[in-house]
Parts: C-alpha cells; sequence; structure tokens
C-alpha cells in the first residue's frame, strides 16, 4: 500500500483524442524524491506532468499520487500539486501584484506569503504594477514561479521550467526545488536539458509515452559516478 | 465557496478596469445598432415604440455574446482557464463568479441600452418594476448559458464562432418571453403579476440550476 506522500502508477494509461500519450506507465517515487523526465517531443513527459497534476485521467490502470486515487480524485489532487508547465496561467490584462492577489484570495493564503515568494523572484519591485502584458517571458516566467512557491505545493510539476529564465533564475529554482524535496515535497522535472539531473535525482527516460530506462544521478555533493539501471 | 467567487469575479471586474472592453466596444456597438433601426425604420414610426422591447431583448443577446465571448478569451490566453482549474476550487465557485461579473456589465449594457431605446423611440412606461425584475431574472438566464457555452466553445478552435450558433437557440425563449414582459409593461395597468414574467423567472431558475450543474464539466473538459 502506497504511503500518502508517495506516487505510485500501476499501468497507466492515458489517452488523448485517440492517442496513447502515455502506455502502460508503471514507477513509484517516494517522498524527498526529485525526478526528472527526459525523452524527445512526444515521449510522454507533458502527459505524465498534467496526469499527476489531476488535469488528465488514466484511461486505464490506477495511480495513487499523495493518497488521492486515480482515476475519480483528480480535483483533489489538484490542490496539493504545483504545476509549471509552457503557459504562465497569467492573466495579461491584469498587473503582477493582481495575478499574485488572486492567487492569495484563491488558496486562502497571506498577503505575506505572497510578498515573500514576489520577492525571491525579483517581481515585487518596478514589475510590481506592470499588466503581465507588458512583460517579457522571462519575467513572466518568474511571476509564475512566485504563484507556485506561494503554493508550497506537495507535489512540483515542472515543464521544462528553465526556459526563458536567465541563469540566475535557474539556479535559483533549482535551489528551491532541493529544499521543497528536503522538506518531503515531490519534484518532477520534464526537460529536453542534457544536464537533467544536475541537481540530483533519478532520470526516467521516456520513449512513446513509457519509460525505457532509469537512472540515479548524484547530486552536488555525493561521493561516487551516476549508475544507469535500464529497464 | 463565496469567498472563491468573489476572487473569480473581482477578476473578470478588473480586467474590464483595465481593457474598457464593454465600455468602448460593447456599449457602443448596441448603441449603434439601436441608432441604425431608428435611422432606417424612421423615429417618428409608432412601430418603433412597439417593436421596441423586443429590438432591445435582441441588442441585449448579442451584444452579450460578445461579453461572453471576451470573458473566455481572457481564459484561453495563456491557459489562464487551466491555471484556475489547478487551485483545485469548486467550478461552481468560477460559474457563480464569472456569472456576477457578467451580470454587472450585462446590467450597464442595459440600462445605457435602454436609455437609448427611451431616447430614440419614446416607448410608454406602465410599470418600472416589471421591467427591472424581469431585466434581473433574464440576464441571469443569459448570463448562465452564456457561460456554460462559452466554457464548451473555448477549447475549439472556432469557438468564439461556434458560440452563437450554439447559445441563440437555447436563449430564444428567454428572449422572446423577457420580450413579451416588456410589451406588457408598457401598458398603464401592468405590474409584477404579469404572466410572462412567471415564465421568465422559471427559465431564469431552470438556466441557472443546469449553468451550474454543467459548466464545471465543460470548465474542466
Amino acid at each position: 500500500m502506497p504511503a500518502d506522500d508517495s506516487v505510485s502508477f500501476s499501468s497507466v494509461t492515458v489517452t488523448l483524442a485517440g492517442f496513447p500519450a502515455l502506455l502502460n506507465l508503471s514507477f513509484e517515487v517516494e517522498a524527498g524524491e526529485t525526478v526528472y523526465l527526459r525523452g524527445p517531443n512526444g515521449a510522454g513527459k507533458t502527459t505524465l506532468l498534467r496526469t499527476l497534476a489531476g488535469l488528465e485521467k488514466p484511461t486505464r490502470g490506477s495511480a495513487m499520487v499523495l493518497g488521492v486515487e486515480l482515476p475519480g480524485g483528480e480535483r483533489s489532487l489538484r490542490a496539493l500539486a504545483g504545476m509549471m508547465g509552457t503557459r504562465s496561467h497569467l492573466y495579461e490584462d491584469l498587473t503582477v501584484a493582481e495575478n499574485l492577489d488572486l492567487a492569495r484570495r484563491l488558496l486562502g493564503i497571506s498577503s505575506s506569503r505572497i510578498d515573500d515568494a514576489a520577492e525571491l523572484f525579483g517581481v515585487r519591485g518596478r514589475l510590481w504594477k506592470q499588466k503581465v502584458a507588458s512583460l517579457s517571458a522571462g519575467q513572466k516566467r518568474r511571476v509564475a514561479l512566485a504563484g507556485l512557491v506561494a503554493k508550497n505545493p506537495r507535489i512540483w510539476l515542472l515543464d521544462e521550467p528553465h526556459s526563458s529564465l536567465d541563469a540566475a533564475g535557474r539556479d535559483l529554482l533549482d535551489k528551491l526545488i532541493v529544499e521543497a524535496t528536503k522538506r518531503g515535497a515531490i519534484a518532477f522535472v520534464a526537460t529536453h536539458e542534457a544536464e537533467a539531473g544536475r541537481a540530483g535525482g533519478r532520470v526516467l527516460e521516456m520513449v512513446g509515452g513509457t519509460v525505457r530506462a532509469e537512472a540515479r544521478e548524484a547530486s552536488p555533493g555525493d561521493e561516487g559516478p551516476a549508475s544507469e539501471v535500464p529497464e | 465557496m463565496i469567498r472563491r467567487a468573489w476572487a473569480v469575479a473581482r477578476k473578470d471586474m478588473l480586467i474590464e478596469v483595465h481593457s474598457k472592453v464593454a465600455l468602448n466596444q460593447v456599449i457602443p456597438f448596441a448603441l449603434a445598432v439601436l441608432l441604425t433601426f431608428g435611422f432606417a425604420l424612421d423615429t417618428r414610426n409608432q412601430l418603433l415604440a412597439e417593436i421596441a422591447p423586443g429590438l432591445f431583448w435582441v441588442v441585449v443577446l448579442f451584444s452579450s455574446l460578445y461579453l461572453i465571448s471576451r470573458s473566455f478569451r481572457v481564459e484561453r490566453e495563456n491557459a489562464a482557464m487551466e491555471g484556475l482549474v489547478l487551485y483545485g476550487i469548486d467550478p461552481m465557485a468560477v460559474f457563480f463568479g464569472k456569472l456576477a461579473a457578467l451580470a454587472l456589465q450585462m446590467f450597464v449594457l442595459e440600462a445605457v441600452a435602454a436609455a437609448g431605446i427611451v431616447i430614440l423611440f419614446n416607448p410608454p412606461v406602465g410599470s418600472l418594476g416589471l421591467l427591472a425584475i424581469s431585466a434581473v431574472a433574464a440576464t441571469l438566464a443569459i448570463g448562465s448559458i452564456g457561460l456554460v457555452y462559452g466554457a464548451l466553445s473555448s477549447s475549439e478552435q472556432s469557438g468564439e464562432s461556434l458560440l452563437p450558433l450554439l447559445v441563440i437557440p437555447v436563449l430564444a425563449p428567454i428572449v422572446i418571453s423577457a420580450a413579451k414582459c416588456w410589451s406588457d409593461a408598457e401598458s398603464a395597468g401592468a405590474g409584477i403579476y404579469d404572466p410572462w414574467l412567471k415564465i421568465v423567472a422559471i427559465f431564469s431558475a431552470v438556466f441557472l440550476a443546469v449553468g451550474a450543474a454543467a459548466f464545471g464539466p465543460a470548465m474542466e473538459d
């Protein structure tokens, strides 16, 4: 029986418009793990993240995510998950402050949590009263990340999170992922980047909607080489 | 749920405050249609006073479709609606929040259009109460059904052009009933016990219930 803070997929298939985007996918992830999803376009990385966020339903098989059973518990899962996809989920006509204030009101969290997250990503200053429509892609990414950090999710689902971010933003995000997993959160990071796993963690190589191989990358402080575990 | 519905309503109203789409585009559109009818049919013509209720509700319906389309266009940009879904909130909170903001914009639109009708066509007004109550009930009905179809069609590529085709046949009964109500309100003895008001009220209650129940699946689709 999987624990309430783990993820367990058992022969999960997710079909999108008749196409099996995930196919008989099985894996288990414990609390505090970071899992990097690597693979070519169409490998199923984004669909897996969306399924973990409760945005897609398994059409076959079953999954238990943080004690929530899928299919069926999608709505409960959304409250626990923090997803950042390739799109920012921000309202273009609202300012940065208004977008984050909406997050505060919908999450029922304090203003200080929003302020701290906005400060962390450097969007509290001159950007604060700017409409999102006037921001660059990287700035929008920072605002979206501030909202995600303020949500303090139990499972982080990040799709190409480094895209549009500068070096400082990438380092900050990596640091936050490490800190979140140390607190017991689980992180899934989909990426094309070869250096996936540079912060340490598991790497799942995905092809055709399933996991082809698995590797464990050493975190920067660990000793010894990474081990390759072909499936 | 009320706190979150208010957050959604506030967000939609802030978007209107910043973009001024209703103010700069929808209300002028409604007035332009009324003016066109006025000039085309001659403002001195008694016919205009007679058809004013029907004309008013047709103008409100078409203008509302623009507001509904706009309400979902902002949700499509950056997949913002998906962002709302990811907060894990009850879709009913989103429905009632969006309905409140839409209804408020429609009330402003209706007030301006009604003033335009009075100035251009000078119809008699027998019962302001009947006008107001039927307008509130019809607005909630149009907004409820419009939001469900707006959510359904927003995921389609041709959704915006599809919306009128889907919504107008469904809303035709409420528009006809509301127009009949307003026709009755022109007579001196009219009051809130008008039989057409009962029909408008029933449609409004049914559409509101159907809208609240159907919006969740439509939004999460």
